[in-house]
């Protein structure tokens, strides 16, 4: 969690994308500005009157991509995203995809911040279904579609990058069950929530992490993978990619140390994905590599750290698409 | 009635007679373990001192409790074989990966059965994970592993 969401969550808002109000029928609920340092977030938007398009315009030209809706309302608004904004078919697919990421986020923050991992899963899994619809059969150009990818990176950025990445790849590499790439996409949605319950200092630590901090961050995939494993809407394959995806093929990563042959396919896609995402987002203490950089690291790694086969794959559809 | 040294050599006959897909690596060869003061790994958050079991190694029944939906298992009694024993939990040779937060019975020589969670588990080799778990309190659903 960023220092200043945090800061929301305290008065019980919930950070949402501005760009998901941009539709000019606003959802039923009250919006709120996170106000300065210490401040109490400012009411800016008045439920059952209609938006301030310019106003909003204005925010999202002054860099404001997070408004705020309270915790008692999020579900009204998240059925909004899912009704009005998402299901508009009217919008071009590349622009529902942006707004989807952009949702996402949120909506992967909102879990964190909530901690009932059945919410979790029913809103990652109807954010997952839509994913799937905008991405399956071209409906967006890959080449567009790693052109407004988030380099900026937080967990939520993340998460969603990993999901749509592991989305592709899966398709690439022959997964064709609609059902099955659903659940791939909210596995790489998920594949990290064992970290909020790794300290924050740790996350957002800018220098090297010390011993104990590194044993404390190498916890999350047990943390996750424990705090999802009770619920029956989970599969097998997402189980594995929450706990497997900082497993390596030559059986050094962890938290099992289990070598290729016996990882989950599905954790094994996420394993690239979301190395290749963490290697060309910018972090706090360096900047992310470009494309080619990353490709070069992901292929000295095939064999090492990665599934061979699945590295190929995906560097063949980078460079079909770069 | 049999006395306490041959119940204690029927179990461990029976014991012996379960499954096992066990492959030791070679620091356990001739059924040794060899290595009394195994490292300690990540994930194990044990609190009292425990009892290894250096020698021979010691037998014990193991059955999965139903308990994640999504993993499935087969109901069968396997032999496993302990690594060390203490007031709250312990730590076997099991043949194939438990995941944390999986339960399983434990049935032991002295011809007592008890409800474990597994915590962790680690890779010996594709027929060997070395798990750690914790007992389960009969009266809660979970204990701390300890």
């Amino acid at each position: 969690m960023t220092a200043t969401t945090e800061g929301a969550c305290e008065y019980g808002l919930f950070p949402i994308a501005t760009k998901t109000l941009c539709d000019g029928s606003p959802p039923d609920v009250e919006i709120f500005l996170k106000g300065g340092k210490g401040a109490r977030p400012t009411l800016f938007h008045k439920r059952g009157t209609p938006l301030d398009q310019p106003a909003l315009e204005r925010l999202l030209d002054n860099g404001v991509r997070t408004l705020y809706v309270s915790s008692a309302e999020i579900d009204q608004y998240n059925d909004y995203l899912l009704a009005e904004v998402m299901a508009n078919e009217d919008r071009p697919p590349l622009e529902r995809f942006e707004l989807l990421r952009d949702a996402s986020q949120s909506v992967v923050l909102n879990a964190m911040v909530s901690g009932h991992a059945e919410s979790v899963l029913q809103v990652t899994g109807e954010f997952a279904e839509r994913l799937v619809d905008v991405i399956w059969d071209r409906q967006v150009v890959l080449m567009d579609l790693f052109g407004v990818m988030a380099h900026d990176y937080t967990t939520f950025t993340h998460a969603s990058n990993v999901s749509t990445y592991c989305l592709i790849l899966a398709e690439a590499l022959g997964i064709r069950s609609a059902q099955q790439l659903v659940s791939i996409a909210q596995g790489g949605l998920l594949h990290d929530l064992g970290k909020r319950h790794v300290p924050k200092k740790i996350l957002n630590k800018k220098s090297q992490l010390s011993e104990t901090e590194w044993r404390e961050m190498q916890k999350h995939p047990t943390l996750g993978f424990q705090e999802l494993c009770g619920q029956d809407d989970v599969d097998l394959g997402q189980l594995m990619m929450v706990y497997q995806h900082h497993e390596r093929w030559d059986g050094k990563g962890y938290p099992v140390g289990i070598p290729a042959e016996e990882t989950h396919l599905w954790a094994r896609i996420c394993a690239v994905v979301d190395a290749f995402d963490a290697l060309t987002t910018d972090r706090p203490y360096r900047r992310g590599y470009v494309a080619e950089n990353a490709i070069n690291y992901l292929d000295m790694q095939a064999g090492k750290s990665f599934d061979p086969e699945i590295v190929r794959c995906w560097i063949a559809i980078l460079k079909e698409n770069s | 009635m049999l006395d306490c040294d041959s119940q204690r050599e029927q179990l461990e006959t029976a014991i012996r007679g379960l499954k096992c897909l066990l492959s030791l690596p070679p620091e356990y060869t001739g059924d040794v373990l060899g290595d009394v003061q195994m490292p300690s790994v990540p994930g194990c958050e044990r609190r009292f001192s425990r009892i290894y079991c250096p020698g021979p190694l010691v037998p014990a029944g193991f059955r999965y409790q139903p308990s994640i939906a999504a993993v499935a298992r087969e109901p069968e009694w396997y032999r496993v074989y302990m690594v060390n024993l203490s007031r709250g939990g312990l730590q076997i040779l099991h043949h194939e990966q438990v995941f944390p937060g999986e339960h399983f019975e434990i049935g032991l020589l002295d011809g007592s059965r008890r409800l474990c969670r597994a915590a962790w588990c680690h890779y010996l080799n594709h027929c060997c994970y070395r798990v750690g778990a914790a007992f389960v309190k009969e009266s809660s659903e979970a204990s701390a592993a300890d």
